[in-house]
């Protein structure tokens, strides 16, 4: 398949914007484990946790971050759990030290 | 279907904004598909009625309604009573997969897509369907 290389810098500039958004995505992710630490255990704000991780799941293999955007399928499916059998404080302490190694390493 | 796999109408709901933006390249400017694109199973079935889709393309994973839910109500509409559907998902193990086969899916495409194959992918599904 020859593609049009105008095509091909456009899909180059979304992988850029795709990484320059994501400091915002990791935000979004840490005001929702800010949120759930808040509660009282256990917590009851994990679906907007649950939905940051599974936007960033989804988006970031296809913008080429493929082991992030794996690791952050393993937490949404994490955070899906929690959501019915509950969780601890230490381990929302645990996935925030997960989400800034993904920081340091996206 | 009236269209040929050339220009296909296509259907295409995904609540993810980068994701549809990426799929929208994939499937207009490298597929040359005719996309009518909603961010919400409410939007589609807003839309249904305006536009009638040779591929139904719905992610699985959206808040207040997800795709199977949507599929159903889709259903309901003459413009996609009969219109071949493919979810998109990250959760393709077998059971799953065989669960939106049941649900008359002709295919599952996994999260993450190859936006350079992706158009290439949906036509062989649907030449294969119609043989």
């Amino acid at each position: 398949m020859t593609l049009d290389p105008g095509l091909l810098a456009h899909l180059e500039l979304l992988k850029q914007q795709f990484a320059a958004g994501l400091p915002e995505r990791f935000a979004r992710i840490d005001a929702a484990l800010d949120a759930c630490c808040a509660e009282p255990a256990p917590p009851t704000g994990l679906a907007a946790l649950s939905t940051a991780l599974h936007s960033l799941a989804g988006s970031a293999g296809i913008f080429g971050f493929t082991a992030l955007g794996e690791e952050a399928r393993n937490a949404e499916q994490q955070a899906m759990d929690w959501t019915e059998n509950g969780c601890t404080r230490e381990q929302l302490e645990t996935l925030r030290s997960r989400v800034l190694a993904w920081r340091r390493t996206a | 279907m009236e269209n040929t796999l050339e220009s296909l109408k296509v259907l295409y709901v995904e609540d993810d904004l980068d994701i549809q933006l990426i799929a929208r390249i994939a499937l207009e400017e490298i597929g040359g598909f005719e996309l009518c694109t909603c961010t919400s199973g409410h939007e589609a079935l807003a839309q249904i009625g305006q536009f009638q889709p040779d591929l139904l393309l719905l992610d699985v994973m959206m808040p207040v309604m997800d795709g199977p839910t949507l599929l159903a109500q889709l259903r309901q509409h003459p413009n996609a009573a009969t219109t071949p559907v493919v979810f998109m998902t990250a959760r393709v193990q077998r059971t799953e997969v065989e669960h939106y086969r049941g649900l008359g899916a002709l295919t599952v495409i996994a999260k993450p897509f190859d936006p350079l194959t992706l158009a290439q992918q949906l036509r062989e599904q649907l030449a294969e369907a119609s043989q």
